[in-house]
């Protein structure tokens, strides 16, 4: 077998054991706990694998089980934590109530995004931010938008301009651009209807 | 399903029947549907709970000393009369009135609504409290809260009963009620759902390796149906649930109750509950107090509750710490308890 076929099947076996990790939640949210607990310290470029797994008192090795570098824990984090705020909560509260929780978890966590838009490009995390406005662009249509038109072409459309809008003024919200907003107002312009 | 039983008829009252044989501190009474504790103090608020049957250790195995005095019960999910409730707190008033904890649902509080009015009529002192822990919602209501009395409702017992204890007098014990019960919070899930005995459907839908996170204890669904991953993939479910009701703070302080909803093994709760503490010292709280067992079930349901209440009040720890003789929290992996 050449080197490079070694090599490939090497890492084809971690992907496939990283896959197969069948009690890996808990522990990657240790490390990203850590990870943020470091980053409220230190910048990103300072913090090491070892500051890491050090910090989240789990053994260095473990980390690559789980995440290849630091930027593949960061995409996990935010995917994560916006999958348990918003696409969990999609069938346990209403649109207004999930706007709501939005604002404020964004505000909790402001000094983790703001540090997060300058390690990697803002545009990269603006686009995964795009796909949760658009669930909650969706929810809110659903609930609340009784004279949508027939026109799927102009619903589609409707989607698309309030998911980006949302995202945008999110992204100036935590960088302090923009105040947060009554969700009444969010509700009112996407659906078109005074929901008070 | 195979259930144990000898006649529909019996279920409930060979059911009472053992647990005043294998109970030296209890009696039932000679005419109504009441369990009460023999050597009660009579210079004590008496506090009374109930409901329908079928949730048992609830409420008959919370009687003791520092807890409940007496605990009326009906048939399976349904409650007593508002007479039987009516004679009941006649019996149990010594002068200086009734306290009732009562649990959210529709009939319940009707009945015990009725009776209270009653009593009051009659003159007798009477100050209750109605748990509404169930943080769960009512599908197709357009995400309402449930607001139903659950294993929370236990906390409220055990707090309100040893204040009754120390001599706290009825308006005493409604303060605390009010304050204690707006603040405990549990949600559940369910591998499988419960059947009433000799019944041939279980009261809900749920097909093998599935989860229903967010049921109630009378068959009531849960807002989402999972197929089943592991066990930290429920514990972090409800935890968030949790979260997103309490919106805590890191080093908050809370009293955390893990209840069997009734066929849940102890090895599989000795799971889940290694995983919800794991979570919850992610999120920094400060668990001062666990109580793990089963408290209040839904017949044969394979599932498990989570009660959480922010320590407001010192007192509230200090009451949960404090001893009791009532079996089912003494010994909540026991079914009866030899005394």
């Amino acid at each position: 077998m050449s080197p490079f076929t070694k090599n490939f099947f090497a890492k084809i076996k971690l992907l496939v054991e990283r896959y197969n990790m069948t009690s890996s939640l808990i522990t990657k949210k240790r490390i990203a706990k850590a990870f943020k607990d470091l980053l409220k310290v230190d910048t990103f470029d300072k913090i090491s694998i070892v500051d890491i797994m050090e910090t989240a008192g789990i053994r260095r090795q473990t980390f690559y089980n789980h995440f290849l570098d630091k930027y593949e824990l960061l995409d996990w984090i935010f995917d994560n934590e916006l999958t348990e705020y918003i696409t969990h909560n999609l069938d346990f509260i209403s649109g207004k109530n999930l706007l709501q929780e939005l604002f404020l978890y964004f505000k909790q966590e402001r000094s983790f995004y703001i540090n997060l838009f300058d390690i990697k490009s803002q545009n990269h995390f603006y686009e995964h931010l795009k796909k949760y406005c658009r669930l909650i662009v969706l929810k809110v249509l659903e609930e609340y938008g009784q004279n949508l038109t027939d026109s799927v072409d102009f619903t589609n459309f409707l989607i698309d301009y309030h998911s980006n809008a949302l995202a945008e003024f999110i992204k100036d919200y935590v960088n302090k651009k923009r105040n947060t907003t009554n969700p009444d107002y969010l509700i009112m312009t996407i659906t078109g209807i005074n929901i008070k | 399903m195979t259930f144990i039983i000898n006649h529909n008829e019996e279920l409930i009252s060979s059911y009472i029947s053992s647990i005043i044989k294998c109970n030296n501190e209890l009696e039932k009474h000679t005419t109504l549907p009441l369990i009460f504790h023999k050597n009660r103090n009579i210079n004590t608020i008496p506090i009374l709970s109930g409901g329908g049957s079928g949730h048992e250790p609830a409420h008959i195995g919370f009687i003791g000393e520092g807890m409940l005095t007496a605990a009326i019960y009906g048939q399976l999910f349904t409650p007593p009369s508002n007479q039987e409730i009516l004679e009941s707190i006649r019996f149990l008033n010594q002068g200086n009135g009734v306290f009732i904890i009562i649990k959210n649902f529709e009939a319940d509080v009707k009945q015990f609504s009725k009776a209270i009015y009653s009593a009051r009529k009659e003159g007798i002192k009477i100050g209750y409290i109605i748990s509404h822990d169930d943080i769960s919602i009512e599908p197709n209501t357009h995400f309402q809260i449930r607001g139903r009395g659950l294993a929370g409702t236990i906390l409220l017992h055990k707090i309100i009963g040893n204040a009754a204890k120390n001599g706290a007098d009825i308006d005493q014990l409604t303060t605390i009620g009010q304050k204690l019960a707006p603040e405990i919070a549990t949600i559940g899930f369910a591998t499988h759902a419960a059947t009433l005995p000799q019944g041939k459907q279980p009261l809900f839908d749920l097909e093998d390796g599935k989860i229903s996170y967010g049921i109630g204890i009378h068959g009531e669904k849960g807002y989402r149906i999972v197929p089943f991953q592991s066990s930290e993939i429920l514990a972090n479910e409800i935890v968030n649930k949790l979260r997103l009701h309490y919106h805590w703070k890191s080093k908050e302080k809370f009293i955390l109750l893990v209840n069997n909803l009734g066929n849940m093994t102890s090895l599989e709760i000795g799971v889940f509950v290694n995983d919800l503490l794991q979570f919850l010292e992610i999120e920094g709280l400060d668990i001062c107090y666990i109580k793990s067992g089963t408290f209040m079930t839904s017949l044969n349901m394979s599932g498990i509750s989570v009660t959480l209440c922010p320590i407001r009040d010192n007192y509230w720890l200090e009451s949960l710490k404090a001893t009791t003789t009532a079996f089912a929290w003494k010994y909540p992996f026991c079914i009866i308890y030899y005394l």
